[in-house]
């Protein structure tokens, strides 16, 4: 989508590294978004409740506060996207973001293209969701019709049982974004199942096979190995 | 009451004898200066002595009615015999003081008896007053030798006994390697040996003794503030509660101490008790020493291990961060300072370098900390079940750009492959494998990820058809800063290997290189399976 087509995209970075903040916001501006910048996690919360932003890029490591507690701030005000970027590679860090409501994570250092492509998708998300009910999606040659619950490959349908389903819609609905073992337990199984990460491995194997053409090297249903799954960008 | 080193003494073996007998004589003062048990052992001392005299009369009786029936047909000279042969009977089976009642009442019986007048002491013939004292004389010096073989016999039968119990624990204690083992050993030797509860003090970090150790015994009412006198002191002490504590030590310093409570004191008071149990003593502090220099040998060993390792982590580190930051440092500062005299294409070229060295830089750096993180003793496995072709299926995603100019065929087996592990880091073995591949194959170079089952585990292959492994690095790939071409221009750091290896092993499994019998090399790990994976409700279809 072009961001210069309605009002510009507004983004708000909380990083108290002045050259990643630079280079970040530089990158943006060059896409045409509007930048703010905040140095801390208060001036970051402040700014975000004054702002509004379409989108929020956080640092995890800030001098003042933990970054998972402002992710977890800024949900129980507003569902603005949020880019999480962190020196931290371990598993854990990325989930604990994630369950706590981060919509993306990057970990340091990472490429321009990388962001923009991150911030795309999930700007095009928010959007997605702010246009109502998706009624239909499709990426490549998969096609799911969430109305009437039918999925196509290559125009041929496809059956799948009601888990199978569940799942896929769970990740359609997200598209893009990295789901955690957690957050598709308690969408497909309920919040009894929430910690046994088996299942979904079971029936992510069967959905591949049903889905990809070669189910050990996805196309569509992509593995966050440690964290969770996936589905492939549209773009 | 401390006890004094004893002094040097002439033969320790007739001092045990003689002290023996002198504890008999003064069995009621021992009882006041032990303060303890004794009761029953005197009685049986002073049953034994009494069989002894009772026996030596009753020697002399039979004598005396054997003399009687041979005094019809022989001399008075043969009669005396008779006598001196009970002496000697009684001297060997009851020692010394029976022998001499013997002799003395031989004499008396003798005279009694066959010398007129009989039935009467006194003596008509002055001649039978030599006879008399030839045979007290020959009865009493019989008496002596006879007693001093029986005391050589006990000495001799002591003293086996003794190297018997030293040898068995000399033996015992050569075999064994760990200082825990050593000191259960001592301690049941000493235990036995002296019938006492036994325990072995080493001193912590802060120069403290006590029993921590497993299997240094234990010791009811060890009174470490005694034993801790002796650690510092490096002389024995004996406690009134009945303990002794002797210092373990050696040519140099004290290694620690040996506790003995014995159920009866004498057991290690009597002089003889004591040199044994200081042998004892001498025997585990040389075993202690012997363990003690190994374990310090093979710290040394370690200490010159971590030293060239750090060395390497240096030198390399110091190489692979460098050279790209001076690509780095070099093409950054051409672009800020140069920029007027830059033609397009010369600043997209110095672009790219950072970018490249960049990355050198972030791999090296990831390597490093993901080694340190293996290798601090804290990873912990998040053991999970994982198909085997989902994590195929990620690191095919995640080296998307990197295997483009590598075709990669996958050979999974149709029914899928389930494992419990870490899947991050098993897929960051695979990463490595399939990376190292890309690293020193030709462009284009195909290669293959295949696994099989193998019994109760998985065996899991990257294989290319490359130039191969120089021969004779096979396992030395997997060693840390191992770089098969030195200097070469594949980067890295030579720890990606070495990852794999420590992130299977945590695993319990094996990593192996070979080179293949068509050409290229074939890097194989086998994991266990890790059990069966837990069955789910399967929902109806």
């Amino acid at each position: 989508m072009n961001a210069r087509e309605d009002a510009r995209v507004k983004v708000l970075i909380v990083e108290d590294d002045t050259q990643i903040r630079r280079f970040v916001s530089t990158a943006l501006e060059s896409e045409g978004m509007e930048v703010h910048e905040a140095s801390t996690g208060s001036q970051g919360l402040t700014d975000a409740g004054r702002l509004k932003p379409d989108l929020l890029i956080l640092d995890l490591g800030l001098p003042d506060m933990d970054g998972v507690d402002v992710v977890k701030r800024l949900r129980e005000k507003s569902p603005v996207p949020i880019i999480v970027l962190s020196a931290r590679s371990l598993e854990t860090a990325k989930i604990a973001t994630l369950d706590a409501g981060a919509d993306d994570y990057l970990t340091k250092p990472f490429s321009v293209g990388e962001l923009l492509a991150r911030v795309r998708a999930a700007v095009r998300r928010a959007h997605g969701l702010s246009g109502g009910e998706r009624r239909e999606f499709s990426l490549g040659e998969l096609k799911v019709d969430l109305v009437k619950r039918r999925v196509t490959n290559a125009d041929k349908e496809v059956h799948l049982t009601p888990i199978e389903y569940r799942l896929l819609e769970a990740l359609v609905r997200n598209a893009g974004k990295v789901m955690t073992h957690q957050q598709l337990l308690r969408e497909v199984w309920g919040p009894e199942h929430a910690e046994d990460n088996h299942y979904i491995r079971i029936y992510m194997a069967q959905l591949r096979h049903k889905l990809e053409e070669d189910p050990a090297r996805p196309r569509f249903l992509l593995t966050e190995t440690g964290v969770g799954y996936r589905l492939a960008d549209p773009d | 009451m401390h006890i004094a080193p004893d002094s040097p003494r002439p033969d320790p073996d007739n001092l045990l004898a003689k002290i023996e007998r002198q504890a008999r004589k003064t069995e009621s003062g021992r009882r006041n200066w032990l303060g303890m048990g004794g009761e029953e052992t005197e009685f049986s001392n002073r049953k034994r002595r009494h069989y002894g005299y009772l026996m030596s009369l009753f020697t002399v009786f039979a004598c005396t009615l054997l003399a009687w029936g041979m005094s019809r047909y022989f001399e008075l000279a043969n009669i005396v015999m008779v006598y001196l042969l009970g002496v000697v009977l009684v001297a060997v089976r009851y020692g010394s003081g029976p022998s001499v009642l013997a002799a003395v009442l031989g004499v008396a019986a003798f005279d009694f008896f066959f010398v007129p007048p009989y039935f009467n002491f006194a003596v008509s013939d002055t001649q039978y007053v030599v006879t008399f004292g030839v045979m007290l004389v020959v009865g009493l010096v019989i008496s002596k030798l006879a007693a001093g073989m029986r005391l050589q016999a006990r000495v001799a039968s002591h003293r086996e006994r003794r190297t018997a119990a030293l040898y068995a624990m000399s033996r015992e204690l050569t075999a064994i390697g760990g200082q825990d083992n050593l000191i259960a050993i001592a301690v049941r030797h000493v235990a036995e040996v002296f019938e006492a509860q036994a325990a072995v003090l080493l001193p912590d970090a802060g120069g403290k003794v006590n029993t921590q150790q497993d299997g240094a015994g234990a010791l009811p009412n060890a009174d470490l503030g005694a034993a801790q006198w002796v650690y510092d002191h490096g002389q024995a002490a004996g406690r009134d509660a009945g303990a002794l504590y002797l210092p373990l030590r050696t040519s140099t310093e004290v290694l620690g101490v040996l506790a003995v409570t014995p159920r009866e004191l004498r057991q290690v008071m009597l002089p003889e008790q004591r040199r044994l149990l200081e042998t004892f003593a001498s025997q585990i502090s040389m075993a202690l020493e012997r363990v003690r220099l190994g374990r310090m040998a093979r710290e040394a060993q370690v200490r010159v291990e971590t030293e060239r390792l750090r060395n390497s982590l240096l030198s390399a580190i110091s190489h692979d961060l460098r050279t790209p930051l001076a690509a780095i440092v070099g093409a950054s500062s051409s672009l800020l300072e140069e920029d007027a005299k830059l033609t397009p294409e010369a600043r997209h070229n110095l672009s790219r370098d950072i970018l490249e060295a960049s990355q050198r830089m972030s791999e090296l750096v990831n390597n490093v900390l993901e080694m340190a993180r293996l290798q601090s003793g804290t990873i912990q496995l998040k053991l999970e079940w994982y198909p085997l072709e989902e994590v195929v299926g990620s690191v095919l995603t995640r080296l998307k750009e990197r295997i483009k100019e590598h075709p990669v065929s996958v050979e999974l087996p149709a029914e899928a492959l389930w494992l419990s592990m870490d899947g991050s880091l098993v897929e960051q073995v695979l990463v490595n494998l399939v990376e190292n591949a890309v690293k020193y194959t030709p462009s284009g170079t195909p290669m293959t990820i295949g696994a099989e089952p193998d019994g109760d585990g998985v065996i899991v292959e990257v294989a290319d058809q490359g130039p191969g492994l120089p021969s004779g690095s096979e396992q030395r790939v997997f060693e840390k800063f191992y770089r098969a071409r030195e200097e070469g221009s594949q980067g890295g750091v030579g720890l990606g290997l070495a990852i794999c290896q420590a992130i299977v092993e945590a695993h319990g499994g094996r990593i192996w290189a070979e080179n293949r019998a068509g050409g290229g090399a074939s890097f194989k790990f086998r994991l266990p399976s890790g059990g069966t994976p837990p069955e789910i409700a399967r929902e109806r279809p």
